[in-house]
């Protein structure tokens, strides 16, 4: 058997990843991400110039100060003048005889700075209130003499550093939370890359009709194992190639974006590590096993696929408990999902990714996982060897309970 | 008991699919050595009965067995088989197809080569060795189909429907293949509606009918079972007389179809015209066709909704 296992493992690969749809789904994902990165960091840029450009920037202004908090010289010294009503400075603004006109009303606390202006495009139209604060800002500068106290004041200091511990030492914080939600974006990128893959392959032995033809040479055991251990290793290849550039890229170009990304500090706890591993392992091969059902038991990969898609969403949906997850990962929707087996994935690894999955719950979602993955497979492997000969139907169950006799365990 | 030639048993099998009963008591022998047909109506239960037989769906009773004990997949290498819904992955190359299908038969990665190679030339597909299989034609890819089947030259063939799609030339080649693996030694059982191949191949064969046995036994035997009208084509000199034995009716000059009576013999009716003095030139009786004989059995369409 393990001969043959190795010659099917080998075929199925190497036909997998000859797919040109193998390798443009594995690399689109890169190339689009690292597309996104470079726009976004040219944007980031030019926004942040902008934005410097925007406090500096000239106009023609008037102003009214009810506050009496901005200094008049800083006001002349841009050019500014003074207007005698609110009522003035809008209407001159209004008929474009000036560019722009601030109002700093009495309780600036209260009510801030009114900016009319002229209007100049979405992004240059913040010049004026840009300008406004720097005005107010820089006059009450003048009021502080510690030249360090007014950079205080102006909130130019390092962001805080919090540190928390967890029965006496010290918690690792997000630093934690990385490589344990690395384990949920391999299933989830498993799921979508290779179900497609596993559902297709399956139905195609009977689209082909080539079952009988293997049949005879091959047990159905050994043709499904080795169809699922073929294509989850192109599936593993298929996630280097999608994840590593985005790992080089983000570690590259994470200062430029401005990520506080330092992988040194990145840590993970054994038992988050084991459970990720073992919740992984069980997850995929429940989702294998489900997905080489279907395609045993439907007659063509247009009607599997259309199962696959709800397979997915179905893996998917936990997601959309995330918060609920942050804010009380007791919620009953949470420990529904977190041991019904389609969804249990998915929630365990987020919940062990943000800290909140228990050792008990651990074990138990470990161990149902890994329990539903074998069954899954085997049920598959019966399901194959039942449906793979029917070539223009879909297998009901009344066909699995009536003809249980047909099927022969072991082969 | 099963006999010790038979590398084919089949006893008392039933297959039934819920309350549909696709084979029903059926019991046969294909001996070693020798070329099978095995016969029947669309429906009648032939697919039913070779799945069985190959561990690909379970008798609800009675055996199945090759080389006297139940098929599985481990005894693959000394099996052909052409399933009659056949086909290969189409998005492979040729060669690597039929070199995976000669490994999992057992073969060597060196010998599967040889022997894909050999076939490919064989059949004038040599050039297309790295194609895909799914841009070749449909006769090119029934031809690397039963290249796959017989790569391991397998002591027992099985083809359900061998020459279905060929043209005449193709199948020809295929027939010329068919009788070469014979030589070497092969068992084969044909699955055909083709009467004429059965009677240039075969030399036993069986009749199912409704998942049962309508005929089963040589050639030979089977037409003589059919063989309603005792006709003989006579060819003389001078006149026919009138006899007891037989009437005659003329086919031709100086040649009739004689019709036995009911109790005559073909000698006594030759020694009869001997002594009239009647010129015999020649006297042969005429025997059933094995496609009379089809007729006969399957007279009205059975496309029996129960069998498969």
């Amino acid at each position: 058997m393990a001969h043959d296992l190795g010659l099917v493992v080998r075929f199925e690969f190497r036909r997998t990843v000859r797919k040109k749809a193998f390798w443009l789904s594995a690399l689109a994902a890169p190339v689009f991400i690292a597309l996104v990165l470079t726009i976004a960091i040219i944007g980031n840029k030019t926004a942040i110039d902008r934005s410097s450009s925007q406090t500096t920037a000239s106009f023609s202004t008037v102003y009214l100060d009810d506050s009496g908090a901005v200094n008049p010289a800083l006001l002349t010294a841009f050019g500014a003048k003074p207007v005698a009503t609110a009522t003035d400075g809008i209407a001159q603004v209004r008929t474009g005889k000036i560019d722009a006109f601030f109002h700093y009303p009495k309780n600036l606390a209260a009510e801030g700075i009114a900016v009319y202006g002229k209007d100049t495009g979405l992004f240059d139209n913040n010049k004026y209130s840009a300008v406004a604060d720097t005005l107010l800002q820089q006059s009450v500068g003048l009021h502080i003499a510690d030249k360090s106290l007014l950079t205080l004041v102006q909130g130019k200091y390092a962001p805080s550093k919090t540190v928390t511990y967890d029965h006496g030492t010290v918690a690792e914080g997000w630093n934690a939370v990385y490589l344990p939600l690395g384990f949920l974006i391999i299933f989830m990128l498993s799921v979508m890359l290779i179900g497609g893959v596993l559902v297709n392959s399956t139905t195609e032995e009977k689209e082909n009709r080539v079952t009988e033809m293997i049949r005879v040479s091959l047990r159905s055991k050994t043709l499904v194992v080795g169809k699922i251990i073929a294509i989850l290793a192109a599936g593993l290849l298929q996630i280097a190639a999608l994840v590593l550039p985005v790992v080089i890229a983000l570690v590259w170009f994470a200062p430029a974006l401005g990520i506080p990304l330092e992988l040194g500090a990145l840590s993970i706890t054994v038992p988050a590590a084991v459970f990720g591993v073992v919740v992984l392992i069980g997850g995929v091969m429940l989702i294998t096993g489900v997905l080489v059902g279907i395609g045993a038991v439907l007659p063509t990969a247009r009607e599997a696929t259309q199962w696959l898609g709800v397979v997915i969403i179905v893996v998917m949906i936990p997601l959309y408990t995330f918060s609920m997850i942050l804010s009380d990962p007791t919620a009953p929707l949470v420990q529904v999902f977190l041991y019904f087996p389609l969804t249990a994935p998915t929630t365990a690894l987020m919940m062990n990714g943000l800290g909140y999955l228990s050792v008990t719950q651990g074990i138990v979602v470990s161990t149902e996982l890994l329990v539903a993955g074998v069954v899954a497979i085997g049920v598959a492997i019966r399901l194959f060897e039942r449906g793979s000969v029917e070539y223009s139907r879909a297998l009901t169950l009344k066909d699995l309970v009536r003809n249980r006799r047909m099927v022969r365990a072991g082969r | 008991m099963s006999s010790e030639r038979a590398i084919v048993s089949v006893r008392r099998l039933h297959v039934r699919f819920g309350a549909k009963v696709a084979v029903n008591d059926l019991s046969f022998e294909v001996f070693r050595g020798e070329t099978f047909g095995f016969l029947g109506s669309n429906g009648s239960g032939k697919t039913s009965t070779i799945r069985a037989l190959l561990g690909i769906c379970q008798p609800s009773e009675g055996a199945a067995l090759v080389n006297g004990r139940v098929f599985t997949p481990a005894d693959g290498s000394r099996l052909g088989y052409l399933p009659e819904e056949r086909g290969l992955y189409k998005n492979e190359p040729v060669l690597e197809v039929m070199v995976y299908f000669g490994r999992l038969k057992g073969l060597s990665r060196v010998g599967a080569r040889r022997r894909a190679s050999e076939f490919l030339e064989r059949v004038g597909l040599g050039a297309q060795a790295a194609t895909r299989i799914g841009k070749l034609s449909g006769g090119q890819q029934q031809k690397i189909q039963l290249g796959v089947t017989i790569i391991n030259n397998p002591e027992l063939l099985i083809l359900d429907e061998p020459t279905k799609g060929f043209d005449p030339v193709n199948r020809g080649l295929l027939m010329e293949i068919i009788a070469e693996q014979k030589r070497q030694g092969s068992t084969i059982v044909m699955v055909t509606h083709q009467m004429e191949e059965v009677e240039e191949l075969c030399s036993r064969a069986i009749m199912l009918k409704e998942g049962r046995t309508a005929t089963y036994g040589t050639i030979a035997e089977i037409k003589q079972r059919y063989q309603k009208n005792r006709d003989i084509d006579v060819r003389f000199g001078g006149f026919l007389p009138p006899s007891d034995l037989y009437s005659a009716a003329a086919s031709g000059l100086n040649r009739a179809t004689i019709t036995m009576a009911p109790n005559s013999t073909a000698p006594q009716v030759l020694a009869e015209l001997m002594a009239a003095g009647v010129a015999i030139n020649s006297f042969t009786p005429l025997t059933i066709s094995l496609n009379e004989v089809f007729l006969q059995v399957y007279g009205v369409p059975t496309d029996a909704p129960g069998a498969r």
